[in-house]
């Protein structure tokens, strides 16, 4: 995968991923929660604002109108934690090894034409690993799903 | 406006009749050229006020019409183009384009930036140069360039000198999308990757403190991967 990574504020790349979701976005309280509004990011953006695109896109997919997506970020050490969680119907366990699989979708095992190819897991997993990052899905509680993925860190010096 | 003459520039038949058809509905004059050195002979003697220029042209690099318009001419520049790179718009708006449309785009879209052209033609028209004009006023945002402060609804706000240029270039360029080398250079004479980085840091704590005052005025908008442009707020 080519990628063109430099600094980047991770809230910018946050703002527009959130104007290119779904349409029914406003169906959904979708809220973010930055522990550093100033977090410097290195990476490609538009391959990033893909895989928010991606995960929020799914979680509406999967959550009830009206339910909660809260996009939070969070740094440790050399990387800042992304974490896309929503109130919907969940992932079972005997389904999550499964779901950055390529054609892999939650109801079918072979992608069926009708709805999606279940390729949008596996390209965010195939980005963030050109990233240096990783990526997990983990239950919300009390239901609901979790998905946290990792972006390196950039250190600036700034200019005055 | 809509006795205005716009200049569309693409070879692809089906784009112009598309660009043109939309144009006409909307009451708008215009003229077409199918290649670089058309646009350069319809810009000289028909003098538009706006040009659509496709950067993809048969003879010539759309970019190269750029700099060859702009040699003697400040007419609004929005390139269309089906480049998806972002290093293809970052040449386009540092050769002189002001702004850029990524195909496929609705014709909404493209109506929504020529009325945005226009504004903005109409903002200039109306008020002298930055350089004569005391104040630059942009919805609650104003710009005191006599003494050098910046106020949001009329208070106050601590600026540090970075970010006080900052505001004036974007001010200054009111509409036009500036890329993030054009702004180090014009603020720091560099542009190496800690300047790149230092600029969003500024740019964002200069949008927090407006939005701090004003929450509404979301004057300074990002392009991510390109640049910033200062949106002229109703």
């Amino acid at each position: 995968m080519n990628i063109k990574k430099q600094a980047e504020l991770l809230e910018d790349i946050i703002d527009e991923a959130l104007k290119h979701v779904g349409r029914k976005s406003s169906e959904y309280h979708i809220e973010v929660q930055m522990e550093d509004e100033m977090q410097l990011v290195k990476v490609d953006s538009r391959l990033v604002l893909q895989v928010i695109i991606n995960i929020v896109d799914n979680a509406m997919k999967y959550t009830p109108e009206g339910g909660t997506i809260c996009i939070s970020t969070k740094r440790k050490g050399a990387n800042v934690h992304i974490c896309i969680a929503d109130n919907g119907i969940g992932i079972s366990d005997d389904k999550k090894p499964y779901i950055f699989d390529m054609f892999y979708t939650a109801n079918e095992t072979i992608a069926d034409s009708k709805r999606s190819l279940g390729l949008g897991l596996a390209l965010c997993k195939s980005i963030i690993s050109a990233h240096g990052g990783t990526i997990e899905v983990l239950d919300n509680k009390p239901k609901g799903t979790i998905f946290d993925f990792t972006l390196p860190v950039e250190e600036v010096h700034i200019h005055e | 406006m809509n006795n205005s003459m716009i200049l569309v520039v693409e070879d692809d038949f089906a784009i112009r009749s598309l660009i043109a058809s939309t144009l006409e509905i909307e009451g708008y004059k215009y003229h077409v050229a199918k290649d670089g050195k058309q646009a350069i002979i319809e810009a000289t003697s028909q003098n538009p006020e706006l040009i659509l220029l496709d950067l993809g042209l048969p003879d010539m690099d759309g970019v190269d019409v750029i700099k060859k318009i702009r040699s003697w001419s400040t007419v609004p520049i929005t390139v269309i183009s089906a480049r998806s790179e972002d290093k293809d718009k970052i040449d386009a708006l540092d050769a002189g384009a002001d702004d850029y449309l990524t195909k496929p785009f609705s014709t909404e879209e493209l109506l929504a930036r020529i009325r945005g052209i226009y504004r903005r033609i109409r903002y200039i028209e109306n008020n002298i140069s930055s350089e004569q004009q005391p104040y630059f006023q942009n919805g609650s945002l104003k710009i005191d360039y006599g003494m050098q402060t910046v106020y949001v609804n009329d208070v106050e706000i601590h600026v540090t000198p970075i970010e006080y240029k900052i505001l004036c270039l974007l001010a200054k360029n009111i509409g036009r999308v500036l890329t993030h080398i054009y702004i180090t250079r014009e603020i720091w004479g560099s542009s190496l990757e800690g300047d790149v980085a230092s600029l969003r840091v500024h740019v964002a704590t200069v949008r927090k403190k407006i939005e701090k005052i004003d929450a509404n005025n979301k004057c300074i908008h990002t392009h991510i991967g390109i640049g910033y442009c200062m949106i002229k707020q109703e």
